[in-house]
């Protein structure tokens, strides 16, 4: 096989999706072939530059609160209450069986103890450390939950 | 003792929020929150402006439809079938066809070059300036290389489940991943090597 009929392999080598024969055309390739061993390395960059890009949040609907001020009920009720009129009509029966199930939700919250509130709060804080990474930005075929900013929950 | 939701698989997610804790259901919204958001928002192209709508809608659905998942595909497929079915319903109510924008008219026939000269070393830039190179080179992809990627290179779905979420065929997948990708590292190193 030429350069040209191996390259178009490389992109599923890359992910695993090749079947046992190709995968094994193209690692006897890659070691005898400098060409290949670089249009690989661009396609891992691509890959790579990819899984960690961050889009910035668009969420025009999806209301944000500083996480300070804002109770865990009023950021999912902020979620929910962004969706338009017409369609809030269609879907106010099932908007209302959510709240009612949150709000029961919210009273067993607010039974917790302070210290414990505190503590989840500082938790979280930690998360944010950990969001974006100066290392890990280049980490190739990482899962993305492992190099995703870990959820954010000011909604 | 609290449970730790964060550290449980999707469907046992689910499964508990079937049985009745909702808290499992928002760590599922939590985590796929801004993805689903993200990959509608390409899937609708120009219509992109109603995609905080639909990614509501996605997560209504699976609140109400949860009980009826069969485990029959992971949770991220179904997910992401039900965004793509409500993007698809969307288009067809917009513009009243069957049709998706003119970028899935175009399939990819050709397959391209993939670059072939040492790679750029991102790594070594600032980080701002890197960000800034990878954002502009992610978004000049067309928007079905960018959502084909998203649940490939984010959400590590294989290529038989992607080919199930867009409803195109596996071999469809493969070669769309490869134009991406080789598009892609061509759009870096054109703005790595700008002056
Ligand atoms: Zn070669």
């Amino acid at each position: 096989m030429n350069c040209r009929e191996i390259s178009l392999f490389l992109s599923a080598y890359l992910d695993g999706e090749l079947a046992g024969r190709e995968q094994a055309v193209v690692a006897a390739h890659l070691p005898a072939c400098a060409a290949c061993r670089r249009r690989l390395e661009n396609l891992k960059l691509a890959q790579s530059a990819f899984a960690a890009y961050e889009p910035a949040p668009a969420s025009a609907g999806f209301e944000r609160k500083p996480r300070s001020t804002s109770s865990h009920m009023e950021r999912l009720l902020s979620f929910w209450r962004k969706i338009p009129e017409k369609r809030a009509l269609a879907l106010g029966l099932a908007g209302l069986l959510l709240v009612l199930q949150m709000s029961i939700n919210f009273n067993r919250e607010m039974k917790q103890s302070q210290p414990e509130r505190q503590n989840r709060n500082a938790a979280m804080v930690q998360d944010d450390a950990i969001r974006r990474p100066e290392s890990g930005y280049f980490r190739f075929s990482a899962a993305r939950d492992e190099m995703a900013p870990p959820e954010e929950s000011d909604f | 003792m609290r449970i730790d939701y964060t550290a449980l698989s999707d469907e046992e997610l689910l499964k508990r929020f079937i049985s009745g804790e909702k808290p499992a259901f928002e760590r599922l919204l939590e985590k796929y929150r801004e993805r689903v958001s993200q990959f509608i928002r390409w899937r609708l192209c120009e219509l992109d402006c109603h995609a905080e709508d639909l990614a509501q809608e996605v997560f209504m659905d699976v609140y109400l439809k949860a009980a009826g998942f069969r485990f029959e595909s992971s949770f991220r497929t179904w997910l992401y079938s039900v965004c793509a079915n409500k993007c698809l319903n969307f288009r067809r109510s917009h513009f009243n066809n069957a049709g998706r924008a003119e970028t899935s008219a175009v399939e990819e026939e050709e397959m391209l070059a993939i670059p072939d000269g040492e790679p750029c070393q991102l790594e070594a830039l600032e980080e701002a300036e890197r960000r800034e190179i990878v954002g502009a080179a992610v978004e000049a992809l067309p928007a079905h290389f960018k959502e084909t990627l998203l649940l490939r290179d984010w959400e590590n779905l294989s290529y038989n489940e992607i080919a199930q979420v867009l409803d195109i065929p596996a071999g469809t997948v493969r070669s769309r991943l490869h134009n991406a990708r080789a598009l892609l590292a061509l759009e870096l190193r054109r703005r790595y090597e700008l002056p």
